[in-house]
């Protein structure tokens, strides 16, 4: 009898201490997967919310285009129009920028006649109450989410989510790229195509699974993007190149011609087809939409196409046919005609591609001065670069050329194959861009340097992960504060130079303080 | 112990610091001995003589330890860099000075474009139009005790440039303006 509650309080004990350990274990379980979860996620959304918070502080300013945005909104306006027009650029970027406008323009109080009659726009063109956020809408947003690319693509390839995050700070941080990409400029919406193709490409590799030909044509798509808003896209042809090394690697190994030739008539097409295809349907919209013609405003249109135009046909595929020949005819010669580099000239805003590495040379796109009591004061729009970023990312190719020298010259066992190979991809792009860029004769400037940059910050962050291999694995406290003081520095230089980028005022002192490099040609007001 | 020492995040670290500080270097104000303090002014109209009447637009003043502002074919000192408008603007130099031994002084005076220099109040030369950097020599004898000079200048379009430097005529150095010497200080 006595013995009865006993036993009954220890089976009590022993059912809860079975459960509660279940329970712990349970909650534990949870705890883990929610930390892994917010870890998964909360990354890319503390990214997302710095790339905006950098990209939208003072949308919409300066109150007045600068560099080529006289050009694009003339252009862009011309779509929303129906206006038949020609440029030096695929019209995708032109397209958004439309787009864009009518979604959430806020210009329809203002008469925007001109934009139609004119290739570029003068300032006398354009009301002084024109709004500016719909046309650079695109460049804006798109440029921001690119980060979450940026962030994917290195975590992915390293495996590190704080690495990822520490290095994605670079492309959120810089001024040259948030000066030129929160424009109505196409390189930021041609940066988010490309950035989504590598994405997509490391992800492709990184899966684990077998290659197949949709994913081929899968990156064929983006390219055809890329390459519809600016021809500088096609470096990314070498994706392709390089996802058919990796898949018929074997057969490369093992010499297997047969295979190979019988893959690359598949893949090719596989590949190449999209990208057209993409490409032909974004010029086929644009002839499509180009039902006007101004007047004096032909572009050197062939009579054929002309005439289409003023017979309504523009959707038909015989005026597809020849309005995409005389729009390439039309690029081509545009081409031809831009003058080379003139470094005597007094005025050039162009420069040699290999200045471009270390920031060489910037361009002042805007400055208005003002004197208040005696002293002048200026809003500078410039394209000047984070120092800490752009030299960082050209030590990173350095020791990535090293690196590789130090396995197939000196024949060096490379210590993580996978990163080794990814770091050649890498600094493969970036060569690659860099030599055909210097095979162009016309004059370039330095924002062509933004897509080299991005392969090089990528870069970057991978000979990072593989020369702190061990203390990544390790958890080392001193690598993680040295990579934490590195992200503080490009954060503060980033705040320092932003005068510059956002068009804040600045007396003539305050601007020398930022005249960091004599080669950069910075010029006070 | 040295190769324990020197790892790879040591490096990063003095690396880091390296970078630290330059950063700081560039983004600290240069800073020079407060000894001349010059008035710039614009001009809005362009100037052709430096006695011209002056249409002033803007004014800055800047504290210079010596008048050696010759760097580059500028109005430009070496830590301080440019200081002048680019173009058309007057520079006016007031400053006492100390003459501990008496004598004949030379001061030289080198200018693109044109100055006027007096001293107590008595011109002693000048150049009133535009040219490249040349200098004049400008003879004075002077007895100890407290003067005062006055150096005006001005730069119309192109190169520019100022140097003042003095001169014992007993003695074979020459100094900067600025400089002080057993013979004068400012």
């Amino acid at each position: 009898m006595s013995k009865k509650p006993q036993h009954f309080l220890a089976s009590v004990y022993q059912y809860l201490l079975k459960n509660l350990a279940s329970v712990y274990q349970h909650l534990l379980k949870n705890l883990v997967s929610v930390y892994q979860y917010l870890l998964k996620n909360i990354y890319p959304l503390i990214l997302l919310v710095c790339s905006f918070a950098i990209y939208f502080t003072y949308y919409g300013s300066p109150k007045a285009m600068f560099w080529d945005e006289n050009y694009h909104i003339a252009s862009a306006q011309k779509h929303i129009d129906g206006v038949m027009y020609m440029e030096p650029h695929p019209p995708l970027g032109k397209m958004l920028m439309a787009l864009a406008e009518v979604a959430f323009g806020d210009n329809k109080h203002i008469d925007k006649q001109k934009f139609d009659s004119t290739d570029y726009l003068k300032g006398d063109d354009v009301s002084p109450e024109m709004n500016y956020t719909g046309f650079r809408w695109p460049s804006v947003v798109l440029m921001a989410i690119s980060v979450l690319f940026f962030y994917g693509i290195i975590r992915r390839i390293t495996k590190q989510p704080l690495i990822a995050l520490a290095f994605s700070s670079l492309i959120i941080f810089d001024n040259a790229l948030v000066v030129h990409t929160r424009a109505a400029h196409l390189d930021g919406i041609q940066l988010f195509f490309m950035l989504a193709e590598i994405y997509c490409f490391v992800r492709l590799l990184t899966s684990g699974k077998p290659i197949l030909l949709r994913h081929y044509a899968l990156l064929g798509v983006l390219i055809g993007f890329a390459i519809s808003v600016k021809a500088t896209g096609a470096i990314e042809f070498l994706l392709l190149a390089m996802l058919f090394l990796v898949d018929q690697w074997q057969n490369i190994k093992h010499f297997d011609p047969l295979a190979l030739a019988k893959r690359l008539l598949l893949s090719v097409p596989a590949g190449v087809a999209p990208a057209a295809l993409i490409f032909l349907s974004v010029f086929y919209i644009h002839i499509g939409m180009g039902t006007k013609v101004m007047p004096d405003r032909t572009y050197k249109a062939s009579p054929q196409y002309l005439e289409a135009i003023r017979a309504g046909n523009t959707w038909s595929l015989s005026t597809f046919t020849i309005g995409l020949a005389d729009n390439l005819r039309y690029m081509s010669e545009y081409a031809d005609g831009v003058p080379r580099l003139d470094e005597c000239k007094p005025d050039e805003n162009g420069s040699f591609a290999l200045d471009w590495i270390l920031g060489k040379k910037s361009i002042n796109y805007r400055r208005d001065s003002n004197t208040i009591d005696g002293q002048v004061i200026t809003r500078y729009i410039t394209i000047v670069v984070n120092p800490v970023v752009w030299f960082s990312a050209f030590v990173g190719i350095l020791f990535s050329l090293g690196l590789i020298m130090s396995k197939f010259v000196y024949g060096q066992q490379e210590k993580d194959t996978p990163l080794f190979y990814w770091i050649c991809a890498f600094t493969s792009l970036y060569v690659a861009y860099m030599l055909a860029i210097l095979q162009i004769e016309r004059v370039m400037y330095i924002y062509h340097y933004l897509i080299p940059l991005v392969f090089a910050l990528i870069n970057l962050a991978l000979i990072f992960s593989y020369v702190y291999r061990e203390e990544i694995l390790q958890n080392n406290r001193h690598m993680w504060i040295n990579l934490g003081i590195f992200v503080a520095l490009v954060i503060a230089v980033f705040a320092f130079f932003s005068p510059l980028t956002y068009g804040l005022p600045l007396n003539e002192e305050q601007f020398e303080l930022r005249n960091w490099f004599a080669f950069w040609k910075l010029q006070v007001a | 112990m040295i190769n324990n020492f020197f790892n790879k995040n040591v490096i990063f670290s003095i690396v880091l610091l390296a970078v630290v500080g330059a950063i700081v270097n560039k983004v600290t104000p240069p800073y020079v001995p407060h000894v001349f303090n010059m008035t710039i002014s614009k001009n809005k109209t362009s100037i052709a003589d430096i006695y011209q009447s002056r249409d002033i637009a803007a004014t800055k003043t800047v504290w210079i330890d010596r008048i050696d502002l010759t760097e580059k074919n500028r109005f430009r000192h070496p830590k301080l860099g440019d200081l002048g408008f680019g173009t058309d603007f007057f520079v006016d130099i007031e400053a006492p000075f100390t003459v501990k031994v008496e004598g004949s002084y030379v001061f030289y005076i080198g200018s693109d474009d044109g100055f006027s220099f007096s001293v107590d109040g008595k011109k002693i030369c000048d150049w009133t139009r535009d040219r490249p950097l040349t200098t004049d020599s400008c003879h004075i004898r002077l007895k100890p005790g407290e003067h005062s000079f006055k150096l005006s200048y001005f730069q119309g379009f192109g190169n520019s440039g100022l140097i003042m430097s003095y001169a014992n005529t007993s003695s074979d150095s020459q100094y900067l303006a600025g400089q002080d010497s057993k013979f004068i200080s400012f």
